[in-house]
């Protein structure tokens, strides 16, 4: 995502920053790219509101 | 007859079960001790001594009349300034609500006033639940009693200091990267984030929905036991509340020969040396307890706490949007730049977060805790840093001083695993360590069991801080 991209979006919201924090918030995301990609992929049928229920029941030593 | 305010929860509570003193001088022996430590410590925001007062009378009628209905009936307690009590203010550690009443109570507070606890007022927390320090540029730092120059941990400071310096015999805050555990541990008392889902949320002030959970410090893990007995359980008025199995207080065991309890080496290897040797010796007391210490593998932490923080930063911002446009100088400026890299968020960085969780929780479950009973991680990887030093004026500042605070804290919170934090000793510098036992979902009773009998074998929670003290400046 851009500084141009943020801009945009943050107006949306009705939100107006100079342009070195927009650049910041730009630098902050682009950041998180890499390591989002090197995090695990969900699998198709990974619902959010399931997390606690998978594998439950095998646990314990 | 000794201090009452030195008592733990469970002293005090068998003491009023026996007849050896009132809820009155309980709550007088609080009250006598509070202007000092206040002046100290800054860990109340409100205190209210004269419904407390009211409270306590009320109990001590109750309880002649028919016994306590619960053991913390006529105790007295106090709670970081975010659970909400129709009629009274809570600020929510922010300038935007010194004035905001709320208009529903928070089922925690109504299930502890059900079970007859004294409210002695509204304690001290980061603004919006939202840093890892105790610091809080609208009503003051609040400062660690063992040294006030010093920070508490956030965000529930004022709990961690108003319990750690005898001013009340717990507290309830909240966790969404580590607010319970972190304050517990730097202020030397006992903290328990419960499994999200476990206690309710409504009419509590929300920081991340996803991560958010509401627990107990006490000065025991008994302690905290006997408070989170009284506040779990689902609730109709919190959807996302879950129908755990009933949670019990657990006996002290005699010994651990039955847990295994896991390490994962390099967690430990990354700790400062200045505090590596009460982590060492807590972790030798409960081998010689019984327990079998076995090496585990924690997978992908990097990942976990990058995904957590993603959940926190979004939700944070869509929670606060209306407000950060409107009163962007309501906001200290360190937190308002930091929730404003939410708002522009991807969805796709947002959901894969929330849908990750599914497989990363499976995925320790079977690399951790199919080997053991709880995982063993220090609470921090460094000393109790300084005010001075942990001060933030910028969202970089935030990066580099609040996010080595949470390491070891945010991804549990990320997989929504109970965990309890206990004290581990002192550092050279006469500072509280603190370490985490974490568990796998809903198996708080049996954290609280291993942590019921190391505490009373390490003893920690008999240490108090001096009022020599000095008082605290700024």
């Amino acid at each position: 995502m851009n500084e141009d991209a943020v801009e945009k979006l943050l107006a949306e919201w009705g939100i107006v920053l100079p342009a070195g924090r927009v650049a910041a918030i730009a630098a902050d995301i682009a950041a998180l790219g890499p390591r989002l990609a090197a995090a695990p992929r969900p699998t198709f049928d990974d619902e959010p509101a399931s997390f606690q229920a998978r594998g439950r029941k095998a646990s314990g030593p | 007859m000794s201090d009452p305010a030195l008592w733990t929860l469970s002293e005090a509570s068998a003491a009023i079960a026996g007849g050896k003193i009132s809820s009155r001088e309980l709550l007088d022996a609080c009250l006598d001790r509070i202007p000092v430590w206040q002046s100290v410590t800054n860990a109340f925001i409100d205190l209210r001594a004269g419904q407390a007062r009211l409270a306590a009378e009320k109990a001590d009628r109750e309880i002649a009349a028919g016994g306590p209905r619960s053991p913390l009936h006529g105790i007295p307690l106090a709670h970081k300034d975010m659970f909400y009590r129709t009629g009274e203010i809570s600020t929510c550690g922010s300038d935007l609500r010194r004035e905001w009443r709320a208009d529903v109570t928070a089922t925690v507070l109504r299930r502890l006033d059900a079970a007859g606890a004294v409210d002695l007022g509204t304690l001290n927390m980061a603004e919006w639940a939202g840093g890892a320090t105790g610091h809080n540029i609208w009503f003051g730092d609040a400062c660690n009693p063992w040294s006030p120059m010093r920070v508490t941990g956030g965000s529930s400071s004022g709990p961690g200091a108003a319990v750690a310096a005898r001013m009340v015999f717990g507290a309830l805050g909240s966790d969404t990267g580590g607010s319970i555990r972190l304050p517990a541990a730097m202020c030397g008392v006992a903290g328990l984030k419960p499994t999200w889902g476990g206690v309710s949320r409504y009419g509590a002030m929300p920081r991340a929905w996803s991560l958010d959970c509401v627990g107990p410090l006490a000065r025991t893990a008994r302690d905290c036991a006997l408070l989170h007995v009284v506040i779990a359980g689902p609730d109709a008025d919190d959807p996302t509340s879950l129908g755990a199995p009933a949670f019990a207080v657990p006996e002290t065991p005699t010994h651990l020969r039955d847990v295994v309890i896991g390490v994962e080496q390099s967690l430990l290897e990354s700790v400062s040396p200045a505090i590596s040797r009460p982590l060492d010796g807590a972790l030798k007391l409960l081998r010689a307890l019984g327990a079998e210490v076995r090496a585990v593998a924690l997978p992908r932490l990097q990942a976990l706490l990058d995904l957590g923080g993603v959940i926190s930063a979004t939700e944070a911002a869509a929670i606060h949007l209306e407000q950060m446009r409107d009163h962007p100088d309501g906001y200290a400026t360190d937190l308002l730049t930091r929730m404003q890299t939410g708002l522009a968020m991807p969805a796709m960085h947002y959901l894969h977060a929330l849908r990750a969780r599914v497989g990363l929780l499976a995925e320790v479950r079977a690399s951790v805790f199919a080997q053991c009973d709880a995982l063993f991680v220090p609470a921090l990887a460094q000393p109790v840093p300084t005010r001075d030093e942990s001060r933030t004026a910028t969202a970089a500042d935030v990066a580099r001083i609040h996010g080595p605070l949470v390491r070891l804290t945010r991804p549990f919170s990320y997989l929504g695993l109970p965990v309890l934090s206990l004290p581990a000793g002192f550092d050279a510098a006469g500072m509280p360590v603190g370490f985490q036992l974490v568990g796998d979902t809903f198996t708080e009773a049996a954290l609280l069991r291993i942590g019921m009998l190391y505490e009373a074998t390490a003893g920690w929670y008999k240490h108090v801080p001096g009022v020599t003290a000095a008082p605290r400046q700024g």
